[in-house]
């Protein structure tokens, strides 16, 4: 009952409830009815904007957008594969006239339900702007527009000696639109800041077709962070059409080392520890023993088969830095129980690591078929114990659960395996997850660090904000979207959702730690 | 909470002949939330006041009832070193968080005007920023949560205090630089850096811009990663000094040092040396305040310019020639001091600085340029170029309806 509020961990496909209601229902009947489909009035009033080619509207050709890399399903009307700004600007005025949702729609890749269309409406797809328009290597900026692939970015500006810093696990799909909707991080966001951290401006589509460009030239532009407001607003403020970033110069050596261990304890200690001691690596990542045999299983290289834990850090900089720097990490590696460290020797070497490390998740299939990614963050201080109740919830639920995280962030990526095809499975997966993001919230930490709410941790949200927060948030989404047309349905917790997390804390009992502070 | 209404008390807390009616020094965050809702509702105007070291920037507020002096908010509410995170209240001064925070060997890299007086909240709340921003960022790069009280008179909490966040709207971004338009910071989160292991200076003169500006850049836009990049021109002088700010493992400033050095000798530098030690500290800590920007005495005019990194030398050049002049270089923000300024010279500059893709905002001025200026667009060419300011003004109209907070003192009339 308490599951059915809150939102269902489904990976693909069968047991996916699709959003959308009774008008999805009238089309499918109208279909299967009339036999030939004939385009819609709204459609063709996108085709007369987009091209009749650019708009999908059929239902095998929308079945590819009713997903994204998370667990919701929902169903586009139609799919503007829009060419430019200015039919940008038509779709939404369209919508607006017809009452329709719009979702802006990347990659994809998104994990926690952004590009889903929960009401229905209209997706604008950006597969085709993913042109980058300016790289202006003096000034270290490029403008892209918001289809561009993350990965595409950094290689295109390679040869001049710079790359393009947050770095998703899906970096070499997932676009840079969506990584300003969402406020993307990676394990590199560990030194150098998160998506936030890198956007200069924006140029945005208002939902009643206004064009306005925030901040993008030189720094420090008068009046308020539009542009920091945006980003993370995940599709609900405006549609962005481009996209001004920082790029960072490429550092003159890196050091890669992998630090072995027995137990998760030890890893957690040395992460604590190496925080502690004041230095921040360019990443700082962790893979379980969970993690590391589903890497075997999946044909993956690099990783000792029998490790409990493993941390992966990354040093960067100066190479009389790096130099000065690894020793210090090696002997807190071994302070706090490290069995063996290995410095990867080669580029391949490197890239061997860290390719497995982004495709830990993919690998975990080789265990079951089903996985609930979580994305809880909480202060470094506090990994060890948090780690220890993840490994409790697993035993109490058995559930086995795959840590491959961002260590020195604190963003744990706890990953609940499961078979949704065994009854029952999914529910005590609804509920050991709830048992994790509660410990989070506990020890002062919070939901999500780089997935975003979205769909997925709605429910949640009432455990982290009070009624006056979430007004605050309600004034700032009017400012920009009065009439709540983009993205609706995202972010912020129905009242019944609001009462199930409410029980759900109660029935769950007292804190077992807590952090909260009363003043 | 003290309350005064005495006229000398009431004339410290002027702003160019406007002083309020009474000055209020709450000491609980929530008496700021219920003072501010008490004032809305009578329609009073509130502005809010940290150590005052900027009260002069801005427009002259359109009413000003009420003063809301912060100071007595100075504590330090919850500091856990091990994960450089760090919670104090807005009415403690930069300078004793910084106290707080070497104990442990850390630090905040903010580095703006007025170190040793200027509070959290007023920091904050103009965005102000110093040579550190170069390697370390701005306020938004540091603040990870607040506390804000709102004319609603509610407390809101906005991030949190973990160092990624994604939950919910990022709302620290509209009071980092909101200018205390749409609530009042009573408390703020930030994520704190490791002290570095070794730092020094490099000075180094030149008779001429080009090479100044050059090796400002070249060494901005290195691999080498310092932690300041500074060109700066004396009132008067014709000399320009060029900074470079070395931070690190011992050995990277040692390498940072020797890189420097010879691309100075290169570009043919009158004058080279490096700053260790104590002499490394005061170099920075007597930085600002030498030249234009900072404590412009009465008749000085104080603008910041702003342009693309690559038109720094393009800009500096077309400063007059007397004007005190200050850049870090790798952001392309530029102070200017202007001895005996007048308005048609400050809106050429700030023209020029339009025309290079940046901004201009007039900070300290005599009384009757501000008059005549609008702080946040002298040149006037805002209404013209710029698309955001609708949507500004609609969010303050979303957060403050009744303009109870500062008002007409931001950018658009804000």
């Amino acid at each position: 009952m308490l599951g059915a509020l809150l939102r269902r961990p489904k990976r693909s496909g069968g047991l996916a409830k699709p959003h959308g209601g009774a008008w999805w229902d009238g089309l499918v009947r109208r279909r299967q009815a009339e036999g030939t489909p004939q385009p819609p009035p709204l459609v063709k009033e996108l085709q007369a904007i987009c091209g009749e080619e650019h708009v999908l509207w059929q239902t095998d050709q929308l079945r590819s957008y009713e997903y994204d890399g998370s667990i919701d399903v929902g169903h586009p009307e139609a799919v503007a594969l829009v060419a430019n700004r200015d039919e940008v600007v038509e779709v939404v005025k369209l919508a607006a006239r017809h009452g329709r949702p719009i979702v802006p729609r990347g990659a994809g890749t998104g994990l926690s339900g952004g590009a889903i269309l929960s009401e229905g409406g209209i997706a604008i797809g950006f597969s085709r702007m993913r042109r980058i328009l300016e790289i202006d290597v003096e000034n270290q900026r490029a403008v892209c527009e918001p289809g561009t692939v993350n990965l595409d970015l950094s290689k295109a500006v390679a040869p001049h000696g710079l790359y393009y810093a947050p770095d998703p696990s899906s970096q070499a799909a997932c676009s840079l639109g969506g990584n300003v909707a969402e406020n993307s991080g990676g394990p590199h966001c560990l030194a150098y800041g998160v998506t936030t951290n890198h956007i200069l401006g924006l140029e945005l589509v208002l939902s009643d077709g206004r064009i306005v460009t925030v901040s993008g030239s030189a720094a420090d532009t008068p009046g308020y962070d539009l542009t920091g407001l945006a980003v993370g607003s995940e599709g609900t403020f405006a549609v962005v059409t481009k996209i001004v970033v920082r790029l960072m110069r490429t550092h003159e050596a890196v050091r890669t080392l992998l630090a072995i261990y027995d137990t998760v304890d030890a890893a957690s200690e040395t992460t604590s520890a190496i925080i502690a001691a004041g230095i921040i690596p360019a990443a700082l990542e962790m893979l379980d023993g969970v993690t590391i045999e589903a890497l075997r299983r999946a044909g993956h290289q690099g990783y000792p088969a029998d490790a409990q834990a493993v941390l992966l850090v990354e040093l960067e900089g100066l190479k009389e830095g790096v130099e000065e720097l690894a020793p210090r990490v090696d002997s807190l590696c071994r302070e706090h129980g490290a069995r063996e460290i290995r410095t990867a020797a080669t580029a391949e070497e490197r890239d061997r690591l860290w390719k497995a490390r982004k495709g830990a998740l993919g690998a975990l299939g080789q265990i079951k078929p089903n996985y609930y990614l979580q994305d809880g963050v909480i202060p470094r201080t506090r990994l060890v114990e948090v780690l220890r109740t993840v490994a409790e919830v697993s035993r109490k639920y058995d559930l086995p659960i795959a840590n491959v995280f961002h260590a020195g962030d604190g963003n744990l990526h706890p990953c609940l395996i499961f078979d949704q095809r065994v009854p029952g499975e999914t529910d005590r997966v609804v509920a050991a997850g709830a048992d994790i993001l509660r410990k989070c919230v506990e020890v002062g930490g919070t939901l999500s660090g780089e997935h975003g709410i979205g769909l997925e941790k709605q429910a949640y949200m009432s455990w982290v904000f009070s009624d006056a927060d979430f007004d605050a948030m309600h004034r700032l989404h009017r400012a920009f979207d009065p009439h709540a047309r983009l993205n609706p349905g995202k972010i912020f917790p129905t009242p019944q959702q609001v009462e199930a997390a409410r029980q759900l804390w109660l029935q769950r009992g007292p804190p077992t730690t807590t952090h909260v502070r009363e003043t | 909470m003290t309350v005064a209404h005495d006229a000398p008390a009431l004339a410290e807390y002027g702003i160019r002949g406007a002083v309020p009616g009474a000055v209020v020094r709450p000491g609980r965050p929530e008496e700021v939330a219920s003072l501010l809702q008490t004032a809305d509702e009578a329609g009073q105007k509130v502005v809010p006041w940290g150590a005052g070291t900027k009260q002069q920037w801005g427009n002259s507020p359109t009413g000003y009832d009420v003063a809301v002096d912060l100071t007595a908010l100075d504590q330090l509410v919850e500091y856990e070193p091990a994960d450089l995170v760090v919670t104090v209240q807005a009415g403690m001064t930069l300078a004793a968080l910084q106290s707080h925070l070497a104990e442990s060997g850390q630090f905040l890299p903010l580095d703006p005007p007025h170190l040793d007086r200027a509070t959290i909240g007023g920091t904050l709340a103009t965005n102000a920023s110093g040579p550190s921003r170069l390697l370390y960022g701005t306020a938004r790069d540091f603040v990870l949560g607040l506390r804000v009280a709102t004319p609603q008179g509610e407390l809101v909490k906005s991030g949190g205090r973990v160092v990624k966040n994604v939950v919910g709207y990022d709302l620290n971004k509209l009071h980092v630089g909101g200018f205390g338009t749409a609530g009042i910071v009573v408390e703020a989160t930030f994520k704190v850096q490791p002290l570095p292991a070794a730092q020094t200076t490099v000075r180094a003169t030149f008779q001429d811009l080009a090479p100044a500006v050059g090796l400002a850049s070249r060494v901005a836009r290195s691999n080498l990663f310092p932690r300041a990049v500074e060109v700066a021109r004396h009132f008067a002088g014709s000399e320009w000094i060029v900074l470079v700010w070395c931070a690190g493992a011992a050995g990277a400033v040692e390498r940072q040092v020797r890189d420097v050095d010879a691309w100075a000798r290169e570009l043919g530098a009158s004058d080279l040396s490096r700053r260790d030690g104590d002499q490394h500290d005061q170099i920075w800590s007597q930085w600002a305040p030498s030249f234009a920007r900072r404590d412009a005495g009465p008749g000085l005019a104080a603008i910041k310019l702003t342009c693309l990194p690559s038109q720094l030398a393009v800009l500096l050049a077309r400063v007059p020639h007397d004007a005190g002049l200050l850049a870090h270089a790798g952001s392309g923000t530029v102070y200017v001091g202007l001895s005996a300024p007048a308005a048609a010279g400050v809106r050429r500059l700030a023209a020029v600085a339009h025309e290079l893709g940046g901004s201009a905002v007039l900070e300290d001025a005599p009384d009757d340029l501000k008059a005549q200026l609008d702080s946040w667009d002298p040149a006037g060419l805002a209404a013209a170029t710029r698309t955001d300011l609708d949507l500004m003004r609609a969010v303050k109209a979303q957060f403050d309806p009744k303009s109870t907070l500062n008002p007409g003192r931001f950018v658009a009339g804000i």
